[in-house]
């Protein structure tokens, strides 16, 4: 079963959600009026479902907008990584299976936007066409076409893409690849060069890179599985991290909400792409993901039967080592 | 362009800057620790680099530093002792901010200066000096021309600009305060050439924003804008983070803390949002602007609506930075276009 | 060269001297500042805001509900709410506090003179209306206006505040106090009900006459309606909003209403201006 373009596809789909009341609303991609890129779409009305798109820029992980109070039942736009973040969330009983219709895209992965300033000829200010070609993607810009490629300008989420194949879905569009691409997980080298670090040279790159936060939670608000009610950074009955940026406010947020994304982050990247500082925020969700892989053999988000390892108590649960806590 | 041309070759920016930091606490584009360019503290004024596209860096912390100290306290059993902390003093300079920035620097020192209690950012940003860096091309998001003129932004904001030409940069000096900055340069008069160059060079931004989508402040009352429908189409992506307001070089709210340190402590000011939900929630749970939607009518309204009222200026210079790094790609020039356009169907005039 | 503005964001430091206990989460702390000229020399307009500090946990924003014709001290009544109020209401006399103020405008009591006040209050709205009352009914000043009717409510008896103060205002003359509880209870012998149903029973005439209300938002939507409909003209109600503030003196952002700060240009206003803004409060 091959779709070439599944684009109609998912209009006529959305339209149909929409129009026979199955959703009320459909979280999608449009193209932004003024750039041309993919931006997220909350479309409520069949008519706006002519303008839902999918293409290889589609980076946003749109699951966050199902979040909480988002009117239910909705239908989501999602390529199969974002499907674990649905997952999760409906393992932590935060949202239910039948509120979400999930329009599953295949996808064989994104490519970063930034590389267009790099690939167009000149300075572009519009995006006209996206035309996936072979390997690569066209991307038709005022400026002149920017050629992406499939393999080399991949986001370093996608390049070592564990999950191709989505793990729920109530319609599939498009083609999925069958088993992963093996290709080398940038993500992975990344900690295993800060893992390589000495203690002081470590010390020195977290609190170089969390000094320049700005402290706009974009990270957070971005992220499909940030959906505490009130967030810990946000009390002040107590106060659990100080708002000012001249102590060690920045590090103590980043580090508890790595902590509190522990066997939870998808690993979708959103935040870092969000970051308008650039702060390398995968990195330590990335080791996370890794220590609970390896403590609980968990993965977040890829099998709807699992149990997240935080939400169960095994007498069998290990401990880091020489952090032996009350078992012997 | 007003002021008096100078040339300065390439190669002596450098010397200037070293002439301005020995006198002055400069600031300027430079590469950061993460390899990423910045605005900071001239520590070496040869790290200084015009040649640098620092317009997606934050330049707020040049005029009002995103934690503040306001006061400390020590405590003891009699109760607290208050200790003021020293407003920085001495000269500053900007170096190498673009006009569009400049402006928003100066035009937001009216909300400090104004009322019956002025705050002394506001005469503290006033008292920066600027020399401005006009652009050569924008970037893709960058709409200064379409809300205002980069030409007027400079003779507004700037005390010296400087436009970059072939081999250097021509100095237009444009205030009392600017001679005496171009007066350490050792620029020469400009020739007609260099001149001339420079002109096309103000020239070539303007055109390379196009010029469709010209906006401006919003002709209308809050009453009459406030259902428009925009707000509602754009705000149900927003995800109400604070990038727009934080990188933006106008935007100026913020929060009053303390902080307890052992028998001390500190009241200090920080960043704050009006994209966050929390900022106008009332003690009683009431939250007047309760959705994304109403979040980001008041950042649009704020800026093209009330500081036009209130100042006579908007209180957005198209810098573009809160569009190109929304991460849900929002962008106000566009909101307040769409805005613009409703009123005018409303009306039953075609807009052009 | 310009003189150094001052730091407007600097409190003065006062001591609380008498804590009277409201209701089970509110309080009314009399605070004195430490300053013995600011202590004799602190003038305000009744309707104005303050900000109060406790060192190491914040400052918040409060009506001051004590009357200016009372000098030497002021009062604020505060519902433990937050982390300040919290902090507040763990402190008893001799703590220390800072305050900055006040801010804002009060209500515009020399235009009133001559005319007939109707308060109309509901549970922890009273404060911003205390104050004016008091004034008013000072000596000093009580000549200088008309009759007062003063209409309040509360969830229960146990929510009513300033009830020690009560019979004052029933022996003053040209006064009437009409109090009403959403639910009594064994103890209560007054009237239940809401506070806008008591005030269409109590039906004060708007000839010559002010109505100033405060409560909670639903409270006062239908004291609105109900004012209206007995004949008041929006120019003759007065409310004060309660938008988060910050700074006090317009700056910080937070309680800006299309081109108005509450801090600077209110917090009191007139149902006609109210008119004339966008609903952001």
């Amino acid at each position: 079963m091959s779709d070439p373009d599944p684009v109609p596809t998912l209009r006529a789909k959305a339209r149909e959600l929409l129009e026979q009341g199955t959703v009320r609303a459909v979280v999608g991609y449009q193209s932004h009026a003024e750039s041309g890129l993919p931006v997220p779409a909350v479309i409520t009305r069949p008519d706006q479902a002519e303008a839902l798109v999918f293409n290889p820029l589609c980076a946003h992980n749109l699951s966050r907008y199902v979040q909480g109070g988002a009117e239910k039942p909705v239908a989501v736009v999602a390529k199969a990584c974002d499907t674990r973040a649905l997952v999760v969330m409906m393992q932590e009983s935060h949202i239910r299976r039948e509120d979400v219709f999930v329009i599953a895209m295949g996808c064989t992965g994104i490519v970063d936007a930034a590389r267009i300033d790099e690939r167009a000829r000149a300075p572009w200010r519009r995006i006209e066409a996206i035309r996936t070609d072979g390997d690569a993607v066209a991307v038709e810009t005022d400026a002149g076409v920017a050629r992406l490629s499939l393999t080399e300008d991949l986001l370093p989420r996608c390049v070592a893409c564990p999950v191709p194949q989505p793990v729920i879905d109530d319609v599939r569009l498009g083609d999925f690849p069958e088993a992963p691409p093996g290709r080398p997980d940038p993500l992975a080298a990344q900690v295993a060069e800060i893992e390589a670090m000495g203690r002081d040279e470590r010390r020195r790159f977290f609190s170089e890179t969390y000094n320049r936060c700005i402290r706009c939670y974009a990270c957070r608000n971005v992220c499909p599985l940030c959906f505490c009610e009130k967030c810990f950074a946000d009390e002040t009955r107590p106060q659990w991290v100080p708002r000012s940026t001249l102590g060690g406010g920045n590090e103590l947020y980043h580090m508890v909400r790595a902590m509190h994304l522990a066997g939870r982050c998808i690993g979708c990247g959103a935040c870092e792409r969000a970051c308008p500082v650039g702060l390398p925020l995968m990195a330590v969700n990335t080791k996370m993901a890794q220590v609970v892989d390896g403590m609980f053999g968990h993965v977040a988000g890829v099998r709807m039967d699992d149990t997240p390892p935080f939400a169960v108590y095994r007498d069998a649960d290990p401990d880091l080592p020489g952090h032996g806590g009350g078992k012997s | 362009m007003k002021g008096t041309p100078l040339f300065l070759p390439g190669d002596r920016v450098g010397s200037w800057v070293g002439a301005l930091a020995g006198s002055s606490t400069v600031f300027g584009p430079q590469v950061g620790s993460s390899g990423r360019p910045e605005f900071a503290l001239v520590r070496d004024p040869s790290a200084v680099d015009l040649s640098l596209d620092a317009r997606r860096a934050s330049i707020r912390e040049l005029w009002m530093p995103q934690t503040e100290i306001l006061f400390r306290y020590r405590l003891d059993s009699q109760g607290a002792t208050l200790e003021a902390v020293p407003r920085p003093e001495g000269s500053r300079v900007a170096f190498g901010i673009r006009p569009c920035e400049a402006a928003a620097i100066r035009r937001v020192t009216h909300v400090f200066r104004q009322g019956k209690h002025p705050d002394p950012l506001g005469l503290e940003a006033e008292g920066m000096a600027i020399v401005g860096l006009y652009c050569a091309s924008p970037r893709r998001t960058c709409f200064c021309a379409q809300v205002g003129s980069p030409v007027d932004m400079a003779e507004e904001a700037c005390d010296v600009l400087m436009t970059p030409i072939s081999g250097g940069h021509v100095l237009h000096v444009m205030t009392d305060r600017g001679g005496s900055l171009a007066g350490v340069s050792g620029a020469a008069q400009a020739t007609s050439d260099q001149v001339s160059a420079a002109g096309a060079v103000h020239a070539g931004l303007i055109t390379a924003v196009p010029a469709d989508g010209a906006i401006g402040a919003l002709e209308a009352t809050a009453l009459e804008v406030w259902a428009s429908e925009v707000f509602a189409d754009q705000g149900a992506r927003c995800i109400g983070c604070g990038v727009c307001t934080f990188l933006c070089p106008a935007c100026h709210c913020f929060d009053i803390l303390d902080e307890r340190q052992g028998t001390g402590g500190a009241r200090y000011r920080c960043w704050d949002s009006c994209q966050f939900d929390h900022f106008t929630l009332h003690a009683s749970r009431h939250n007047p602007r309760h959705d994304q939607a109403a979040r980001l009518r008041q950042r649009v309204l704020h800026k093209f609506l009330y500081m036009p009222q209130e100042f006579g200026v908007t209180g957005c210079t198209g810098c573009g930075r809160c569009a190109e790094l929304c991460p849900v790609g929002i962008s106000i020039r566009q909101v307040v276009a769409d805005v613009r356009a409703a009123m005018a169907q409303e009306q039953g005039v075609t807009v052009a | 060269m310009t003189e150094p503005a001052r730091n407007p964001y600097l409190p003065a430091l006062a001591r609380i001297d008498q804590v009277f206990d409201e209701t089970y989460d509110i309080k009314t702390f009399r605070m004195v500042f430490e300053d013995e000229a600011l202590r004799e020399g602190f003038t305000y307009e009744s309707g104005q805001f303050a900000e109060v500090s406790v060192f190491g946990h914040g400052e918040a924003t409060f009506d001051i509900s004590s009357s200016p014709s009372q000098r030497g001290f002021i009062e604020f009544t505060i519902k433990k709410v937050g982390k300040v109020t919290t902090a507040l209401h763990e402190l008893g006399p001799g703590s220390q506090v800072g305050i900055r103020g006040p801010y804002g405008h009060g209500w515009p009591l020399a235009s009133w003179e001559g005319k007939d006040l109707v308060f109309v209050g509901g549970g922890v709205g009273l404060p911003p209306l205390r104050t004016c009352f008091n004034e008013v009914l000072a000596p000093e000043n009580r000549a200088r206006f008309g009759a007062v009717t003063i209409i309040y409510g509360a969830r229960s008896p146990q929510d009513l505040v300033y009830t020690r103060e009560f019979e004052q205002y029933r022996q003053a003359e040209r006064t009437v106090l009409h109090l009403t509880v959403d639910k009594g209870d064994e103890s209560w012998t007054g009237r239940e009900g809401f506070v806008p149903q008591l005030l269409d029973e109590v039906a004060p005439s708007p000839d010559n006459a002010v109505a100033l209300t405060v409560g909670p938002p639903i409270m006062i939507k239908f004291v609105l309606q109900g004012l209206s409909k007995l004949g008041f003209a929006d120019e003759q109600i007065f409310t004060n909003l309660e938008n988060r503030m910050k700074c006090g003196i317009g700056k910080c952002g937070r309680c800006n209403v299309a081109g108005k700060f509450v801090c600077v240009d209110g917090p009191v206003f007139s149902l006609a201006q109210l008119k004339q803004l966008p609903t952001d409060y």
